[in-house]
């Protein structure tokens, strides 16, 4: 079945055959003409094309040559109206595939048309099979490609080395990377055989045979210095028979080294695991520490423990060794697995059931994560080492007790160690000292001393003993004796000098102190002897023998009775002796006898000597000639006889006059201290030479601290100096009033003085005498007094300068109209009567100063009509203020004079009206009580400070400039203070400044009216 | 016309002063206590102040002086001091504070104008 395409220009014809066509189930399309032709073939693939020749426009043949152009492949058959065969063979020239003639008889067509599309499904067929066959070939000439450029990599990027040997066993193929590093050419093995190249490898020959045999199999083998691991396969042909075998070898020269080496080492591990002394065994830590188990042990650790491995090999540690624990072994095979680092366990005590011992241990972690422990036992080293200490302790504890200093140093001069007493001796401890030399010890004049002979000591070698000087710690420096020598290694080499020294500087002082002492004696003025204990002479001095006539080798061995002259008795002596044996001194006087037979005086003392264990075992007797000394005793006991005599008569005359001239003294002392004036009496010089408790109370000065000196220093008053001093050059006495202040602290006080000159009672001057008397008393009188006046004057001055101004005017002028006439004779008139006042006050005051009492006139008054009297009096007096009056309503009775009370409450009114200088209400007001009645009089003046307030009874006081006051404050108050006093009553002052002034005045209550 | 400030604490005093002055062609003030005096020569600037030494209040006769003396508005002014004790001392402390003159008292009306005229007559 085809897709066939008819081309006719006649529609009869072309339904005719598509009807014969479609018979054979070709697909049948149809065109008019062969433009529609073109058309459809361009629109779609026509198996076969059935197509008229003669057609108007084109002709089948042209149809033929395009549809040609479009696919080569349709079979195209012409239908030719005349079947001649020109138009045939060009027709089939042209490439149609037959022709059909006309008339077309439907069998031949469809024939035709059959094969037609047959050919062109056979034609496709075999395009289609040669185009997969090229592919095919494409393919696999591209798979093979591939192939090989694989290959050429792998030989040349691999250090393989790929090989083929033929039947013969040569070498076809050398090949690779590889062969570089064999360092053979390739080429000059190409066609040598295998066998050759390996000749006498036996193992070569044998792989060959397997080769060849068919196997495939790997083997190693050496070229040269190279190791080969080759994969060898036999390559068969067709018929199996081997040809060819091909192989490819690696270079494996340093794996093969390593692996030995590992090999070796491993092999040297296991020979030392096995052999070594030391204890080795390796454990293997799980689960983060908790499990500890034993993998393998050597032969001395399962001698060292005495437990075989069965036992202990893949055991837990702790189970087998359960003191692992306690020994902190344990601890430390975890830490080390977890840490990495080597641990070392010091040498410890391991108990278990077989064995008891000193173990130390070194731990080690491996590459491959297991623990390693090798361990000694260390008892012996540990007994040793016990011991060693052990006498070390001892050497120390020795050397410390001995007094001496001792140290020892190496051949450098520094030093190794020291004892007690020489850390004391040059107040270091010796931990400083080790390893510095002896100039890091003492200052460099010292050390160079003591290193120089170290030098010299260790030059020679041998021993050494010198004394020398060496400051000690205190800052002393103590004469000290060395003993030195050196010290050899085990070796035989130097090691050292040891040193000890003893400190002799006492030792050495105490014989200074001998030698000088001998001297002494022997120098001794006086005659010296040194008995035993039982009187034996062991020693005289020179002195001795000029005394006695003996000499030193004639008294040793005897007694000193040899000097015994019969003049002491057997009692002498013995009390003497039982005196020297009791350890005292004796000390007499004897006669004695000398060599030569002549007796002289002596003076002897007798002192016992004493032993360390305090035992007497010496006496030295110290023996003087006295003889003149006793003659002239004689002669002086004599003259202090009549001496004494003549004394005692003097002393009697003496002490006459003695007690005669203290009695005057004593006498003008009591005058003195009793006259209350000051004295003082200066000489000539102007020096004191007397003064006066009285004077010394004025100056604030004693006479013990200036007798003799110049008065200067007393009087610190130039005036009153210079006064003394004219004194001295005038001829009469001069007075002189000075105010003196003691101190600073203290009121002046006023003095007068008066000086006059001393004579003798041949009228020379001899000095001044001053007295001087205290008027500070009547200096205050005298001022109290001016004051007096003055403010009397005042007093009086004020009210009369009215008086006087308004009289004058009256008198002069003429412009004064009715009114003020009036006015002023009114001003006048009460100015005299406050005058009056103010002189009735002075006179009561000049009294009560003088001592005299108030009188008083008394009479029983209503307190209340008092009250309201003196408040309507003292209205008048002002015109600013205004008295509030505040009264009982019950009437009360006092017993008083009437005068004197309307007088002080005049007064206090009055202050009250000039202190409250603005104006304003003036409170009075009464009250009582069971035994008093009050009157309070309070005004809102300027009031008081609290220090005024307490003085304003005193009569000369005069406020302070801040609150002068006018007229008449002055004795105002202390007036009313009198009255009220003198009544039995008292005044209380209540003042605040500013505020104002309450004035309470009480009395004592009579009676109540309605009583 | 002259300005005359009298300062004394008795009325009677200013009273005194003030009718003997009548007779002169003077502009009288008066006061009562240091302190209205300093306000009142402040203010008035009289040509002279006659000031009484003891006056109770916060400044006394001497003080208000002083004061009238220093200030700007009032320094022209005579002042003289009247005081009934006419001790060395007063008028030394007069002097101190930079009273012009002083006057005892009691004294005669008469004198007391002569002193006035004269003060004020100089001082033209």
């Amino acid at each position: 079945m085809a897709s066939v395409l008819i081309v006719d220009d006649e529609k009869g014809m072309r339904d005719n055959l598509e009807a014969f066509l479609k018979l054979d189930g070709h697909e049948v399309r149809t065109a008019a003409d062969v433009e529609s032709a073109l058309e459809q073939i361009k629109g779609g693939k026509f198996d076969v094309v059935v197509s008229d020749i003669i057609m108007p426009r084109m002709s089948g043949v042209a149809l033929l040559q395009k549809v040609r152009e479009y696919n080569p492949n349709t079979q195209f058959i012409l239908i030719t109206g005349e079947p001649n065969v020109k138009t045939a063979s060009e027709a089939v020239r042209l490439g149609a595939f037959d022709y059909i003639p006309k008339p077309v008889r439907g069998a031949d067509l469809r024939q035709v048309v059959n094969a037609a599309a047959e050919s062109v499904r056979r034609q496709e067929k075999m395009r289609q099979y040669q185009s997969s066959l090229e592919g095919r070939v494409e393919e696999s000439h591209r798979a093979l490609e591939l192939s090989e450029e694989k290959l050429r990599t792998v030989i040349n990027h691999i250090p393989i080395i790929l090989w083929a040997l033929d039947e013969e066993g040569r070498m076809t193929l050398c090949e690779g990377l590889g062969m570089a590093s064999l360092g053979i050419d390739p080429a000059a093995i190409i066609g040598m055989k295998i066998t050759d190249l390996y000749a006498g490898d036996k193992f070569v020959s044998r792989d060959i045979e397997r080769a060849f045999a068919g196997e495939t199999f790997r083997t190693t083998h050496f070229v040269r210095n190279t190791v080969l691991d080759s994969f060898v396969t036999a390559f068969p042909d067709l018929h199996g028979k081997v040809r060819a075998v091909i192989g490819v070898s690696l270079d494996v020269t340093e794996r093969h080294r390593a692996e030995k080496a590992l090999q070796e080492s491993e092999e040297r591990f296991k020979e030392l695991f096995r052999s070594m002394r030391s204890g080795v065994v390796i454990y293997a830590v799980e689960n983060e520490g908790k499990s500890v188990t034993i993998k393998d042990i050597n032969t001395a650790a399962e001698a060292l423990d005495r437990v075989p491995r069965e036992e202990t090999v893949g055991r837990e540690l702790l189970e087998v060794f359960p003191c692992a624990a306690q020994t902190g072994f344990l601890e430390k095979i975890i830490r080390v697995w977890k840490t990495g680092l080597p641990e070392h366990l010091e040498p410890h005590l391991v108990e278990t059931e077989k064995i008891t011992c000193w173990r130390e241990n070194y731990i080690y972690r491996l590459p491959s994560g297991e623990v390693i422990s090798i361990f000694d036992d260390v008892s012996e080293r540990k007994k040793f080492e016990d011991r060693l200490q052990e006498q070390i302790q001892f050497l120390e504890t020795v050397l410390d007790t001995i007094p001496n200093p001792f140290y020892y140093k190496d051949t450098e001069r520094r030093y190794l160690g020291c004892n007690a007493a020489y850390e004391e001796f040059i107040g270091k401890p010796r931990a400083e000292l080790l390893g510095d030399t002896v100039y890091s010890l003492l200052p460099l004049q010292y050390a160079e001393i003591v290193d120089e002979k170290d030098v010299e000591l260790l030059q020679n070698g041998g021993k050494q003993t010198y004394s020398t000087k060496l400051l000690r710690a205190d800052g002393e420096v103590r004469d000290v004796f060395f003993n030195k020598a050196t010290f050899s290694r085990p070796d035989g080499s130097m090691g050292g000098l040891v040193g000890i020294f003893r400190d002799i500087t006492d030792f050495n002082l105490a014989q200074e102190q001998i030698r000088l002492q001998i001297s002494a004696l022997e120098a001794a003025a006086s005659g010296i002897a040194i008995t035993d204990y039982e009187g034996v002479i062991e020693w005289v001095n020179p002195a001795f023998t000029s005394l006695t006539g003996y000499s030193l080798e004639e008294t040793i061995g005897k007694k000193l009775s040899i000097l015994d002259s019969g003049h002491q008795n057997e009692d002498f002596y013995r009390q003497m002796r039982s005196c020297i044996v009791s350890g005292q001194i004796w000390r007499g006087e004897l006669i004695n006898k000398r060599k030569d037979g002549s007796i002289y005086f002596e003076e002897m003392s007798i002192t016992p000597v004493y032993n360390q264990l305090g035992e007497i075992n010496h006496f030295v007797s110290v023996k003087n000639d006295i003889t003149e000394r006793k003659a002239q005793e004689e002669k002086i006991r004599e003259y202090s006889q009549d001496l004494a005599r003549m004394v005692e008569e003097r002393t009697i005359n003496l002490n006459r006059s003695l007690k005669d001239t203290e009695q005057a003294r004593d006498r003008i002392d009591a005058i003195l201290k009793s006259v209350s004036d000051g004295l003082i009496v200066t000489d000539n010089f102007q020096r004191v030479i007397i003064m006066n408790r009285a004077a010394e109370e004025m100056l604030g000065i004693r006479f013990s601290q200036i007798i003799n000196r110049s008065i200067d220093f007393a009087i610190r008053d130039m005036e009153l100096r210079k006064e003394m001093k004219s004194a001295l050059e005038a001829d009469g006495p001069r007075h002189l009033e000075f105010r003196w202040q003691k101190d600073n602290s203290q009121k002046p006080m006023f003095v007068t003085a008066g000086m006059s000159k001393i004579v003798d009672k041949d009228g020379r001057q001899t000095g001044t005498v001053t007295i001087m008397h205290d008027v500070t008393h009547e200096h205050e009188i005298d001022q109290i007094k001016n004051e007096l006046i003055s403010t009397t004057a005042h007093e009086l001055r004020t009210p009369l300068t009215a008086i006087r101004g308004f009289s004058e005017l009256l008198l002069t002028r003429k412009d004064l109209d009715w009114d003020e006439k009036t006015q002023y004779l009114k001003y006048i008139n009460e100015q005299s009567l406050k005058l009056d006042s103010v002189i009735k006050d002075l006179m009561d005051l000049s009294r009560l100063q003088s001592g005299e009492p108030l009188k008083l006139t008394v009479d029983i008054c209503s307190l209340n009509e008092i009250v309201t009297d003196i408040v309507a009096q003292m209205k008048n007096m002002t015109d600013r203020h205004s008295f509030e009056l505040d009264l009982p309503t019950e009437p009360v009775l006092i017993k008083v004079d009437r005068d004197r009370i309307l007088h002080a409450l005049r007064n206090v009114i009055s202050n009250a009206i000039k202190f409250y200088p603005s104006g304003g209400p003036i409170n009075v007001c009464s009250s009582f009580d069971e035994s008093e009645v009050q009157i309070c009089i309070e005004d809102h003046g300027i009031g008081m400070e609290p220090e005024v307030v307490g003085k304003v009874f005193d009569i000369f006081y005069k406020a302070d400039i801040s609150t002068t006051a006018a007229e008449g404050a002055g004795i105002g108050m202390s007036i009313v203070k009198q009255i009220i006093d003198a009544h039995g009553g008292r005044v209380l002052i209540d003042s605040k400044p500013q505020k104002g002034t309450k004035v309470c005045i009480r009395l004592p209550l009579y009676k109540k009216m309605n009583a | 016309m002259k300005k005359i400030l009298i300062v004394d604490d008795q009325k009677e005093v200013r009273e005194l002063v003030k009718v003997t002055l009548r007779v002169g062609d003077y502009e009288i003030f008066t006061a009562e206590n240091g302190e209205q005096a300093v306000d009142v020569a402040r203010q008035e600037k009289p040509d002279l102040v006659i000031m009484d030494v003891m006056m109770p209040g916060a400044y006394d006769g001497f003080e208000a002086a002083r004061i009238i003396k220093n200030s700007p508005e009032s320094r022209e002014a005579i002042v003289i001091m009247l005081t009934a004790r006419g001790q060395q001392t007063d008028i030394d402390r007069g002097r101190e504070v930079g009273a012009d003159d002083y006057f005892v008292k009691p004294f005669s009306p008469l004198d007391l104008i002569q002193k006035v005229d004269e003060v004020l007559d100089n001082e033209e």
